[in-house]
């Protein structure tokens, strides 16, 4: 985040406010950890709504859950979960100074990243095939199974929340992008790897919403 | 966790740097694996507990549990907290002691507000008329009427 | 007096650095529109941020006058919504957008943003903030959030009140998604500022300077960011839903829709609160700093006002739902809220107590900032005393939605925060413009300010104990008395802030350079080892820090800075 061509004096990735490396990725780091404190606090608002409706209305909410499908939802927890673990070997791989692993690693979890969006598009699309859209424009159609008339609120959340979640999963992707580009010009070594670092933090983040929203939505019944 | 903060309490001087200076070596490859195979196992456990025929209370509570573990074990190795400065670990367990204290006020809010009705035999009808039904606008539900007084 | 030739355009830079300047500095290193609004330099974004924050002030000052103005009217029986000189629904606008123009883009950012920004890495003795680039992405957001709650005045207006209470937020015509996506943009920005200092404080502190060396600014700024990195995403969250519940009828809030009106208070003042403390803390901080300063006199008890910075921001985080004891919520939240409350109200006495001991046998000086501080003093105790009245729950039944709110939180936010941060603008003066500013007026501004404050806001308390309630275009004849004296209070203050205003532009245009780098004999880096108006990147070498920061080795009056 901080890194600029520094001054003939500095090593090369060091910004001029910055006394040594050690203290620019001590700083980045820190920078990361506290944003990420807020990050958390960002998406309890979301989890506390969800606890409030449950709260309220536990049949209404129980039912609506049938209609989620637990299978895609694991199989997109077992996606994220090989995401998490492809980042952060590419992390090691960049602190090893081995650019062709980081490059790989970083694609993997890409790859992962899309994979997720395309299971969690389709599980959308067949929710909104049923005619379970969002708030006021929720209308259920004949055949569907959940028809009861505040359904709308449960769905409303679903759709805010794993949006919310979705929304998360893109800015990772394109930070990963990011560092893809600046991978790939040899940017990342034993010593300038924050940034990268960084990215993982925040793609483990994603995931650990995931690991929540997964048993909340889709198992506790 | 608190060993750099109070060493720079002290009237050292040199404090700005010193314990960034030590880089921490990587974590073996076979650890990362090992892992990630405990949270895939534990991702199977959390779909078993859903499937068991559990009072609903019981089933979240066994739910979160498993996910509380899978999340530490992410922050511990995958995000490294294991051998980073104590203090990043602080500020994420600050942040999520918040979040919990943010919940449980929350919610106990939301549970109590009969708490001291409930005892005097009053009960008060939120968001609905005498007739059980929602406010105009709202969704229509007959079946919910009861005999109750507004107070 | 000099003249000046209007007619060619000079850059506001120019004029500050002017033929009798002492070399390059900050304001002319790099010249021209883009060298600013492109800067990485935090004391050039900290000169942006109190630009645009005077501006705001100003256009949410004006409203404050109209409403004052509307209210100080005849009453007529049988009055309409169009009997006055605004309707019933532009007063709602009205008042709506002083209060959040005024809290969002004015005193949340005050000090932090302007004082902070330009002091934290000067006093630290660092060259710069730990992220300099998002440091100007903050300033940018700022402008886009800002812009946001411009387009609403302009189109579509807003009449929810800051507050955003739903069911009306949800339900009403006006504005609401514009207003609240710019608050979430605001709030954006704040919390990137607040991840920024706290990584300066941690890690690009001089050598030397312990935790204990820190002057107690930082540690007030310190707190302040805690409370902006972890109360901000939670409002940030909130807004986004009445967004969406506007939009798509989710039914979260909405009752008509199977929502919850409470919940939905629940996560705004679980922000608010604490957001209150973002507002007073670092106006704390500059009591510190300009007490200790201009009576010569070491703070009383620096590790208790320090440690009591934390503890605010902490316990703060708690009592929320003292803002909702009559909404319907849980009786039992409401004694463990209010009990809480009373907590919180320990550390900032504990303040208090620090800043007077601190004067006792000091070598006061009545400089304007120091007069500014005495007005904070007598302004804010009111303020907060008037809080305990509404923190016990038999009293707020009464109390709540009157002008005795209105009053209280107008005493901590304005007569504190408002206050303090202008006495700090009159104090580090010297260091931002490297000119000299008229003692005499500035003295005088701080008089006329607490006159029309008290003339404005004590009327307040006493119809608000009589049952007035607060954003009411109408009301009963009987308080007419009341409003009439609080309107004519608020010309007073209106008179005295522009006094204030004018005598900046006045030492802008035409001061007197400051040829002192330490007018006021200060002890801490931002005072000691900087050159007048400190060079772009703060100190020729790395100062080391061998002494704290009120360490004042000899008890004389400094030289009298300021003068024509």
């Amino acid at each position: 985040m901080t890194d600029h061509d520094g001054h003939s004096a500095h090593p090369k990735y060091q910004a001029h406010h910055f006394k040594s490396m050690e203290q620019q990725t001590a700083a980045g780091k820190l920078g990361m950890w506290v944003f990420m404190a807020q990050e958390l606090l960002f998406f309890s608002g979301l989890f506390c709504a969800f606890g409030f409706v449950r709260y309220m209305y536990p049949d209404m909410v129980s039912q609506a859950q049938s209609s989620m499908d637990w299978r895609l939802g694991g199989i997109n927890s077992i996606i994220l979960l090989v995401s998490s673990l492809t980042i952060s070997l590419s992390v090691r791989s960049a602190r090893s100074n081995n650019r062709s692993g980081t490059i790989k690693f970083l694609i993997a979890t890409m790859i992962c990243g899309f994979a997720f969006l395309a299971i969690k598009g389709a599980e959308w699309g067949m929710h909104m095939h049923e005619g379970y859209f969002p708030g006021k424009y929720f209308n259920p159609v004949h055949h569907a199974e959940i028809q009861d008339p505040l359904a709308h609120i449960f769905f409303g959340l679903y759709y805010v929340m794993t949006g919310m979640h979705g929304l998360h999963i893109v800015v990772g992707l394109g930070l990963m992008t990011w560092m893809l580009i600046r991978a790939s010009k040899g940017e990342f070594n034993s010593e300038n790897y924050v940034s990268l670092e960084n990215t993982s933090l925040f793609w483990h983040l994603v995931d650990i919403v995931w690991i929540f929203l997964y048993p909340l939505l889709y198992l506790a019944k | 966790m608190f060993k750099n903060f109070k060493k720079s309490l002290s009237n050292n001087p040199d404090n700005s740097t010193d314990h960034d200076k030590k880089n921490h070596g990587l974590l073996p490859v076979k650890l990362y694996l090992a892992i990630f195979t405990l949270l895939l196992l534990m991702i199977f456990v959390n779909i078993g507990i859903a499937h068991l025929p559990l009072p609903s209370l019981w089933k979240t509570i066994f739910l979160l549990s498993i996910a509380l573990i899978q999340t530490i074990l992410v922050a511990v190795f995958f995000m490294e907290l294991i051998h980073e400065d104590k203090f990043y670990s602080f500020v994420f367990g600050s942040a999520v002691l918040f979040m919990l204290l943010f919940f449980t006020i929350t919610l106990a809010e939301l549970s109590g507000r009969d708490f001291f009705h409930k005892n005097e035999g009053i009960k008060i009808l939120r968001g609905v008329d005498q007739k059980g039904n929602f406010a105009p606008g709202g969704p229509k539900l007959e079946h919910k009427a009861e005999e109750n007084k507004e107070h | 007096m000099e003249k000046r030739d209007f007619v060619k355009p000079v850059l506001f830079s120019d004029m500050l650095s002017s033929h009798h300047d002492t070399g390059t500095n900050y304001l002319n290193a790099k010249k021209g529109f883009l060298s600013w609004l492109f800067t990485v330099d935090h004391k050039r974004i900290g000169v942006m941020y109190f630009i645009s924050i005077s501006i705001f002030f100003l256009v949410a000052g004006l409203f404050a006058l109209l409403l004052r103005t509307e209210l100080m009217q005849i009453r007529i029986p049988n009055a309409t919504a169009n009997s006055y000189m605004i309707s019933a629904d532009h007063y709602n606008e009205s008042f709506t957008f002083h209060g959040a123009i005024m809290v969002f883009l004015v005193i949340i950012p005050s000090v932090p943003a302007t004082l902070g920004n330009f002091l934290l890495p000067l006093m630290l003795g660092a060259k710069d903030v730990a992220f300099p680039k998002l440091n100007l992405i903050s300033f940018h957001l700022y402008i886009v959030g800002a812009l946001f709650l411009v387009y609403t005045i302009a189109f579509g207006g807003l009449d929810t009140g800051w507050t955003f209470y739903t069911p009306y937020s949800t339900q009403t015509s006006t504005s609401v998604i514009a207003a609240v996506f710019g608050a979430f943009i605001l709030g954006f920005a704040t919390i990137l500022t607040g991840v920024n200092f706290i990584v300066t404080v941690h890690k690009m502190r001089a050598p030397g300077m312990t935790w204990v060396r820190m002057p107690l600014f930082v540690w007030a700024i310190y707190a302040t960011s805690v409370i902006q990195v972890l109360a901000t995403p939670v409002v940030g969250v909130t807004l986004i839903l009445v967004a969406i519940e506007r939009l798509l009828g989710i039914g979260i809030f909405d009752s008509n829709l199977g929502g919850d009106p409470i919940l939905f208070q629940n996560f705004f003042w679980f922000y608010s609160h604490p957001a209150v403390y973002i507002m007073i803390l670092p106006a704390f901080g500059i009591m510190s700093e300009l007490i200790t300063i201009h009576s010569r006199k070491s703070i009383f008890g620096y590790k208790a006002v320090a440690i009591s910075s934390i503890g605010i921001a902490v316990i703060g985080f708690f009592v929320w739902g003292h803002h909702m004891f009559t909404s319907g919520q849980s009786p039992l939240a409401s004694v463990f809220f209010s009990l809480l409350t009373y907590a919180v109200a320990v550390p900032t006495a504990i303040k208090v107590f620090s800043w007077v001991a601190t004067l006792y046998k000091g070598s006061i000086s009545f400089t304007a900032p120091m007069c500014y501080a005495f007005v904070f003093l007598f302004l804010f105790l009111i303020g907060g005393l008037t809080g305990i009245f509404l923190g016990a729950l038999s009293t707020d039944v009464h109390l709540h939605n009157t002008y005795f709110v209105v009053a209280h939180f107008q005493y901590v936010m304005m007569g504190g925060t408002i206050i303090a941060w202008i006495g700090a603008i009159y104090h580090w003066w010297p260091k931002i413009t490297g000119k000299k500013f008229n003692q005499t007026w500035a003295i005088i501004s701080s008089i006329v300010v607490f006159i029309g404050f008290n003339l404005t806001f004590f009327p307040q308390f006493v119809m608000g104990t009589r049952g007035m309630p607060r954003r009411y275009y109408d009301y009963l004849p009987e308080y007419y008395t009341f409003h009439l004296l609080s309107t004519i209070g608020s010309y007073v203050l209106a008179i005295g802030l522009f006094i204030v205003l004018f005598n900046w532009l006045h030492s802008i245009f035409y001061g007197k350079n400051e040829t002192n780098p330490n007018p006021w004999k200060g002890k801490s880096m931002e005072w000691t080892e900087t050159a007048v108006v400190p060079i772009e990147h703060n100190f020729e070498k790395q100062p080391i820090s061998t002494h704290g920061p009120y360490e004042f080795d000899e008890l004389v009056k400094p030289v009298k800075a300021g003068g024509h």
